[in-house]
């Protein structure tokens, strides 16, 4: 009986000498893969048109009903991207999306992705309900997952 | 009947039925583009392909008609090939529009290439692309789309009767579109848009709006005019976002006018009344509806202890459902004693009760297409009624009908009449005495003809023997002769108007009301007696029993037969029955109520009155004189004498403005009741979404008042109680009940 | 002298409950004279919700039952789902990826039984042990299907996405160190005779009474019911890979877990012939009417962008008719029943829960014995509340 727990013993003791796993997060990071499904981002083309073209299939695949598209016509004055129709709102709520990538798989036009960003944090509900102008990337800055060609999930 | 199988299944169908309607008869799918079962046959997409036994080649069901002991298979491995190849020649050009296009997700086209199409492209060329072609404000074109299946011109040729859009050069180079690039005018433009089986026709109201599959589709019925065509409300949330029709082979069979179609945005717009106004210090100024029922039931119970029912009048507008009238009509007779009631201001008549009673009312379109001869007099119908219209021009083009068009100005339906009568506005009564002068000439009547009265007769021969009013006198009498000698004639009669209905879309009705009230005021030049006048000449021309005529009288607003049946007139108690002591009665006894029983004013009466100080108050539902052109002087005049102005309404109306009291009510979408259209069938109107807060449900407002004026006597609020308070007290509409009068509604 | 038994209740918040899970324990000193489990506590109308969502939706709905096993609910509705369409030619290449990442995730399960089931006796080491393990899969799961938990990865008619490169390099680094891990937690356990003390004999569950209660997995297996649908009823080419199933035969705690240890080792195994014999070719079906079209089709032809909308919006519409599907997974047979009334969604579907029947079985094996050997006995049976409740 005592061989059996020394046996033990030993084994963990063994451990000591071993590397730990453990990350110090927010030090270090993980890397996350390519296929990372973290939040939302609306892509560009290069000329800094929006993709988004208000077909609203991303809101139609949702299984949890979270995106909300509102198409509009384009005028010529006034042109967010190309062809007749672009989305005059577009709007995820974060809260209720389950993350599964439905509307990344189904995008015609590789306008939605989701991008490696897994971190939330906000002070109120609100702010978890991300409207067209959080969800484009920004044109000056072009963040990473930006220039990354969406990987077709599908 | 020849006896067919269809994929081994037996059926029998009418000798000359095609394939493919015999297939879509006993639920058989056949795809097809080209047929549509209320068109004529072209046979051009090759979709409806079907194997014969016997036959060597594949042939089109939609345009082979069945013979006895046909054996067709539509699901043959030739048959499969064949439709896929259809499929991907039709899809070689379609541009890559789907997620762009408002067809998406109710797209024949869609559908069927997931059904029978092929799933992979083998073309590597370029597609056609044709450069963008106008079709005016309502319908927008996008040729790159279209199959030339030619639905839109064969409705627009066939149906509509405006040819407008035609198919031009050939073969590849085929284009679509309007004659000398027009704008499309016809009334009826917005129907292509739901017969393209593509997105290349599609309206502009509802383009890039919102997906169809986030649309709940809601069946409801129109209150625009006395047609009552069965639609299909779109809605998502709080909002209606389209209107389409839905089929009733009784009304609208699967038509409706563009006005029913695109009028509907004032539901959604801004201005619409979110509280009661009460007038405080000479200025209207939110109240709470309390505050407003307290104030309303306080004065006109102060009023009618007062000064009597005598100054008390009502006026509703023709749009209001069947209970709303029933409820108004009690509040104003029996809690007020009052018989100041009426839906217009112009003359009342009693043309509606006469048909009714003497069993002349058409009470059925399918009238319309056996008859031999069809008069329209005083009736531009495709501007008033309009899908009517497209029934009196089937009859006459497709079923050999004769017509007669008896205008004051040039009507749309002109061009397939044998004699166009066209007289001086203003001028129909001396129209009325020379076409009956003609009559009687052609037709000499020993006796006094069946039916009709001994006064009515001696009326009628005192008739003024006037001038001819600028009709050929050759003209007045061929189309008495043809009167004379038709076995079966329908008279379609409409009041003259003061002017021009046109058809504006959207902005104008919406503010005038919700529905329609200043439109109602143009009957205000109405002659007198013209409509009892035509109701005579109907009489006249009657012969026996078995219906040798039928009329149908039409006036302006979608329930005017409605009101009228419920009883919103000076003359009439409900049920079309005449306001004489007697009859009231009668009435009182039956019902266990006292009812005043001196004959009421019409509006135009009641206005006078007020302006003389002999009606203190007036309570107008959906009306708005003082906006009306014809009338708004007069109006504001008689108006401003009054002790108390109850409007109740959706917007701040000019009249409105000048009330001491406005109720805020709803739009047709946002309440459930029922209409009753010109022919007497009794439809839903429903409630598909939720009012602006603040609002109030009309019904919901007159039974509130009447119950506060006279609590001890209950009142019925929602609209099954009151329909089943109608149904028991107004014969009309015994037996039906609000249940029963589901999806396409029930002959009263 | 007249005793009164005691009712204690154990739940619905207790760290030994696997889950929300209430038993209503009727004690007679420190005997259990009879045990009352009580669910619902999860109740989340899963099977309700499937209804109206169109087969493809249901995917993700499927990970959030069995939240310690995703990839085999996927594999179990997808594979119903198939059986109902007719839909046979999925390739052999998604087969292997489906049997990996189920391997994998029965695995992952294990770890979870293990490591919790011997934190409440007492063990916190295995448990930081099996863990660490579970983390690497967890790891190789984000690889391949962008998430570790909830996968929704495969899809009807094959998986979401081919496996990316890096994910084949670390799986093998994987099952390199694997099996020593295995030995390391026998080491600690197998032969302790604490362990022993707290397991043999204990929540005994004789093999009748296993069958009565209609247990499958390692659960029966442990009281020597030789029943595993990967041999019984092959699915996903299970047929093609050498593995045993291990049996165990006294039905009590000991032999439960010596059973899923024995398990690991063969899942071991099926990964790494599936590893090696892993084929190239497609990972989804070539059926367009179910399966996506690829993507870069949409710009260039008209009838893959309309299968892709239409699919996307409405979803195809199986044939009318029903279908049960079951499958082996780590709690015992997952299994899907779908009612298809020929519309695009389900007009009924219906899961058989491991969990479950697990459940049942608390009663029969806790009645009668020591309060003390309760978490034992529980922790052995392996069920998860979600999937429970669903
Ligand atoms: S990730 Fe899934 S749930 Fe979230 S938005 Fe996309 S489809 Fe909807
Ligand atoms: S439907 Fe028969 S050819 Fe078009």
């Amino acid at each position: 009986m005592v061989k059996e727990i020394l046996k033990g013993l030993a084994l963990t003791f063994q451990q000591m000498w071993k590397k730990p796993i453990t990350l110090q997060y927010p030090e270090e990071r993980k890397l996350m893969p390519a296929r990372a499904r973290g939040r939302h981002q609306l892509q560009r083309y290069e000329v800094g048109m929006e993709r988004c073209i208000g077909c609203g299939l991303c809101s139609a695949v949702c299984p949890s009903n979270c995106i909300t598209v509102v198409p509009a016509e384009n005028a010529e004055e006034d042109r967010h991207s190309p062809g007749e129709r672009y989305s005059q709102i577009y709007r995820i709520n974060e809260f209720r999306c389950i993350f599964c990538g439905y509307c990344q798989e189904a995008c015609p036009v590789d306008a939605i992705i989701l991008t490696e960003e897994y971190e939330f944090s906000a002070y109120s509900r609100d702010e978890f309900v991300y409207d067209k102008e959080r969800l484009l990337v920004s044109l000056s800055r072009q963040p990473q997952g930006a220039d990354r060609s969406p990987e077709p999930i599908s | 009947m020849p006896k067919i199988k269809i994929n081994q299944r037996e059926i029998e169908v009418e000798p000359g039925t095609t394939i493919l309607s015999a297939a879509l008869q006993s639920g058989i799918e056949i795809p097809h583009f080209c047929y549509h079962p209320r068109l004529s046959i072209a046979g051009n997409c090759r979709m409806c392909l079907v194997e014969l036994k016997g036959a060597p080649k594949l042939v089109i069901a939609c345009n082979t008609a069945v013979t006895e002991g046909m054996e067709v298979f539509t699901d043959t491995p030739k048959v499969v090939k064949a439709r896929e190849g259809v499929l991907e020649f039709l899809l070689i050009n379609h541009p890559l529009d789907c997620p762009i296009c408002d067809k998406g997700g109710e797209c024949p086209l869609q559908n069927y290439t997931l059904k029978y199409g092929p799933t992979q492209t083998r073309y590597e060329e370029g597609r056609r692309i044709y450069s963008p072609k106008s079709l005016g404000p309502k319908v927008v074109l996008n040729q790159n789309r279209c199959i030339f299946c030619g639905r839109c011109v064969r409705f627009l040729r066939e149906v509509a009767g405006h040819e407008e859009m035609g198919m031009f050069h050939r073969g590849d180079h085929v284009e679509v579109g309007t004659y000398f690039e027009k704008p499309l005018e016809s009334v009826f433009a917005g129907n292509i848009t739901d017969i393209c089986p593509v997105g290349a026709l599609t309206t502009r109201d509802f383009r890039f709006k919102v997906r169809v599959w986030e649309l709940n589709p809601q069946p409801s019925t129109c209150s625009l005019c006395s047609c009552g065509c069965n639609l299909v409300l779109w809605t998502k949330g709080d909002r209606v976002y389209r209107i389409t029709p839905r089929a009733n082979e009784e009304v609208n069979e699967a038509w409706i006018c563009d006005r029913g179609r695109f009028d509907f945005h004032f539901i959604e717009n801004s201005e619409r009344l979110k509280t009661p106004l009460i007038r405080k210090e000479g200025e209207l100024r939110p109240a709470s509806w309390e505050e407003a029922y307290s104030f309303v039931a306080e004065k006109l119970s102060a009023l009618s202890k007062s000064g009597g029912g005598r100054s008390i009048g009502g006026i509703l507008a023709p749009s209001y459902s069947n209970e709303e009238a029933y409820l108004f009509q009690k509040l104003l007779r029996e809690t007020l004693g009052s018989n100041h009631l009426d839906s217009r201001f112009g003359p009342s008549s009693m043309a509606n009760a006469r048909a009714h009673e003497k069993d002349l009312q058409m009470t059925s379109l399918s009238a319309l297409e056996g008859t031999e001869l069809i008069v329209l007099l005083g009736e531009d119908l495709t501007r008033e009624h309009p899908v009517y219209s497209l029934r009196v021009r089937r009859a006459v083009r497709q079923r050999g009908a004769r017509l007669i068009v008896a205008h004051s100005r040039p009507t749309d339906l002109d061009s397939i009449a044998s004699y166009v009568l066209q007289y001086k506005e203003g001028d129909e009564e001396r129209f009325l005495s020379s076409w009956l002068r003609a009559l009687l000439e052609v037709m000499p009547f020993e006796s006094i003809p069946e039916g009709l009265e001994e006064e009515r007769w001696s009326a009628l021969r005192a008739w003024p023997a006037s001038g001819a009013a600028d009709v050929p006198e050759e003209d007045l009498r061929g189309a008495a002769e043809l009167i004379v000698r038709a076995p079966k004639v329908v008279w379609v009669i409409g009041e003259p108007k003061g002017r021009g209905a046109s058809f504006p879309l959207s902005e104008d009705r919406g503010q005038g009301s919700s529905t329609g009230a200043s439109a109602d005021s143009r009957s205000l030049t109405a002659n007198p007696s013209f409509l009892e006048r035509a109701m005579d000449l109907v009489l006249l021309t009657r012969r026996g029993q078995e219906g040798g005529a039928r009329v149908l009288l039409l006036s302006e607003g979608g329930n005017s037969q409605g009101l009228l049946d419920m009883g919103i007139s000076p003359k009439l108690l409900p049920g079309l029955r005449q306001l004489t002591p007697d009859e009231v009665g009668r009435v009182e006894e039956a019902w266990g109520v006292s009812l005043p029983s001196w004959e009421g004013m019409d509006g135009r009466q009641m206005l006078e009155a007020a302006r003389k100080g002999e009606i203190k108050a007036l309570y107008l539902v959906g009306m708005d004189p003082v906006g009306d052109l014809a009338l708004g002087a007069e109006a504001e005049e008689a108006i401003k004498g009054l002790e108390l102005l109850i409007v109740q309404g959706l917007f701040l109306v000019r009249t409105a403005r000048l009330a001491h009291v406005v109720l805020p009510g709803l739009s047709f979408a946002e309440k459930d009741g029922t209409l009753t259209n010109a022919t007497g069938r009794v439809q839903r109107q429903r409630r598909v979404i939720s009012p602006p807060a603040g609002a109030k449900d009309d019904l919901e407002i007159l039974a509130e008042i009447t119950a506060r004026i006279a609590p001890s006597r209950p009142t019925p609020s929602s609209p099954a109680e009151v329909f089943q308070e109608i149904a028991q007290r107004v014969s009309l509409y015994k037996g039906l009940s609000f249940e029963e009068v589901r999806e396409t509604g029930a002959c009263r | 002298m007249k005793t009164e038994t005691m009712t204690l209740n154990m739940g619905p918040q207790h760290p030994s409950t696997h889950g929300v899970l209430r038993l209503v324990m009727e004690l007679d000193g420190e005997n259990i004279v009879n045990c009352t489990p009580h669910i619902g506590y999860l109740h989340t109308g899963i099977e309700k919700s499937m209804e109206n969502r169109t087969y493809h939706q249901v995917i993700p709905l499927t990970d959030r039952m069995d939240y310690l096993s995703p990839i085999t609910n996927n594999l179990a509705y997808v594979l119903a789902v198939e059986k109902l369409l007719g839909l046979e030619d999925v390739p052999e290449r998604a087969q292997y990826i489906r049997v990996i990442l189920a391997e994998l995730s029965r695995i992952a399960s294990h770890l979870v039984a293990l490591g919790t089931h011997v934190m409440e006796l007492g063990a916190v080491t295995v448990f930081m042990y099996g863990f660490r393990e579970r983390e690497q899969i967890l790891d190789l799961f984000e690889t391949a299907t962008g998430v570790r938990m909830m996968t929704s990865f495969i899809r009807i008619g094959g998986v979401a996405a081919d496996l990316p490169a890096e994910f084949v390099e670390k799986l093998q680094d994987f099952l390199k160190i694997f099996p020593s891990r295995v030995d390391e937690y026998e080491t600690l356990l197998t032969n302790n005779p604490i362990w022993l003390r707290r397991t043999r004999g204990v929540g005994l569950l004789p093999k009748e009474v296993a069958l009565a209660y209609g247990l499958s997995g390692p659960n029966a297996r442990a009281s020597g019911i030789d029943w595993d649908l990967r041999k019984k009823e092959p699915y996903c080419g299970y047929e093609k890979f050498d593995f045993q199933v291990p049996l165990g035969e006294e039905g009590d705690v000991y032999a439960r877990y010596r059973v899923r240890m024995a398990e690991m080792r063969q899942s071991h195994r099926i990964l790494t012939q599936a590893l090696e014999n892993l084929p190239p070719g497609p990972y989804r079906s070539s059926d367009r009417k179910v399966v996506f079209p690829p993507k870069d089709e949409l710009h260039t032809g008209m009838e893959a962008l309309i299968h892709h909308f239409k699919l996307a919006t409405e979803g195809f519409s199986p044939p009318t008719g029903e279908v049960y599907q079951g499958i082996e997974g780590p709690r015992g047979e997952i299994g899907f029943y779908l009612v298809s009334d020929g519309g695009a969604k389900p007009w009924r579907v219906r899961v058989r829960p491991p969990s479950f029947l697990n459940v049942q079985a608390i009663p029969a094996i806790l009645n009668g014995c020591l309060i003390a050997d309760a978490i034992a006995a529980i922790g052995s049976l392996d069920f998860v509340l979600g999937e429970v409740d669903r």
